[in-house]
């Protein structure tokens, strides 16, 4: 089959999926953070990280090897080459050079809430730039990431356009919306301080999280409701991260309101929603029972799939095969736990990995393959 | 004055007018004076608007997911 052929097939297939109809076969979805460059035969991270074309041909690689219906991250970790030579920001790699850290960092400081909200730029260019890099910046420095971040872009296409033209295979989303609490927690003040903000200054972050909403998610949902192409499996994803350290006091204050908008309005434009939930999802599963089916797919990452799959029977579900199986377990063993999975969870499944794939040791290629292969032919 | 302060009220001759930046200087983090004077030194974009979009997008990537 050519790849528009299988582009067109596996849209169909995941159509299926959204509305957990049956399909004569599992789909399968890699969540692969940089385990690939490992997997390409590289034991230093930056030696593919760090040259577009090397990676590329890494991705290309993999694409083709697995086979995948769809891939959660098809670009790997593309941003770390911008600042290569320069100390900047929380992204580092070990000094083994195999495997990538992302520090739990404060930019910000407490009573700058309304700085972020009136001026977010002018903000950001006098505050958080000089604060991300541990030496003052230089103009010919800033050049260099600019160039760098147009090489980027090339990458980025090339990376689209084989994955669709030439392997058939779908990315996960068009646009990712992430929810405007992570922009506070992930990116600028870190968890501890804005566990802090939570108790002490918790009207000025909400009125902030308001502002972002409007500013940072409503065009994304709008160019969601827009979007007309056919190399995704959702238009808009929600990538769910720091929800997971809020109680459910919190939850409802301060995540929910906004998912909640998000998701109404992707309901009333039949927008798809590929839901990305880190850590566990299970205790506010609740909220999700509501969405309409035909309208989500969560992907799940430490919750027990099965007792999900019964909490939620609206929704297509993704993930639950064990990263540390993937690298500690026999074939067989695999090969067991995924039909297990595909004849428990039925329909409205994709077979993912249960954890991004980022360290050599989180999969073996041979227990990936037979993975893959049992959900091309197993059908429970 | 005020309005000076807001970056979408500068017209593209304004910008222009504050020149460009040498390699080896340091960034000029007043805002949207120095941020323009950056914009007007990326002298591999074409005109200036591009360069202003370009270095927002910079900005935003710079400031979030490094």
């Amino acid at each position: 089959m050519d790849a528009k052929s299988l582009l067109q097939e596996r849209r169909e297939l995941f159509e299926n999926v959204f509305e957990l109809q049956h399909n004569n076969r599992t789909l399968t979805a890699s969540n692969n953070s940089y385990w690939s460059i490992f997997d390409a035969g590289y034991t230093n991270v930056e030696e593919a990280l760090y040259d577009y074309d090397k990676l590329f041909h890494v991705q290309d690689d993999f694409f083709e090897r697995y086979q995948f219906d769809a891939h959660m991250n098809p670009k790997c970790f593309q941003t770390m080459r911008l600042v290569q030579e320069i100390d900047f920001g929380r992204t580092v790699t070990t000094k083994n050079k195999d495997s990538i850290v992302v520090l739990d960092a404060n930019y910000m400081n407490q009573d700058e809430y309304p700085s972020l909200r009136n001026d977010r730029d002018g903000f950001y260019w006098s505050e958080i730039l000089k604060r991300k890099s541990e030496e003052k910046l230089t103009v010919g420095q800033v050049k260099a990431i600019g160039r760098r971040m147009m090489e980027m872009g090339a990458y980025s296409s090339r990376v689209t356009s084989a994955l669709k033209d030439r392997h058939g295979q779908l990315v996960q989303w068009k646009y990712g919306n992430t929810m405007p609490f992570e922009t506070i927690i992930s990116w600028l003040r870190g968890m501890k301080h804005t566990s802090l903000d939570m108790r002490q200054k918790k009207g000025e972050l909400k009125e902030t999280l308001d502002v972002l909403f409007e500013k940072d998610c409503m065009p994304l949902l709008h160019a969601a409701a827009a979007y007309q192409g056919d190399d995704c499996i959702a238009a808009l994803g929600i990538p769910m991260m720091g929800y997971s350290v809020l109680n459910r006091k919190q939850f409802e204050e301060l995540y929910w309101p906004y998912l909640k908008r998000s998701i109404d309005f992707c309901v009333e434009k039949n927008v798809k929603i590929f839901f990305y939930c880190e850590a566990e999802m299970l205790r506010f599963s609740e909220y999700f029972r509501n969405i309409p089916k035909g309208t989500a797919i969560l992907q799940l990452e430490n919750d027990n799939i099965f007792e999900v799959r019964k909490a939620l029977p609206n929704m297509a579900l993704a993930g639950g095969m064990p990263v540390d199986m993937l690298y500690n377990g026999t074939k067989e063993e695999c090969e067991d736990y995924a039909k297990k999975l595909i004849s428990e969870i039925g329909d409205g499944f994709v077979l993912t990995q249960d954890k991004m794939l980022c360290t050599r040791t989180d999969a073996k290629r041979e227990n990936l393959l037979a993975v893959n292969e049992i959900a091309r032919t197993y059908n429970g | 004055m005020e309005d000076k302060k807001k970056a979408e009220l500068w017209t593209n001759e304004e910008i222009e007018a504050l020149g460009t930046m040498t390699d080896d200087a340091l960034l000029d983090y007043s805002y949207p004076e120095g941020f323009f004077k950056m914009a007007n030194s990326l002298d591999f974009l074409p005109d200036t608007t591009t360069r202003v979009q370009f270095l927002k997008g910079l900005l935003g990537v710079m400031a979030t997911a490094l």
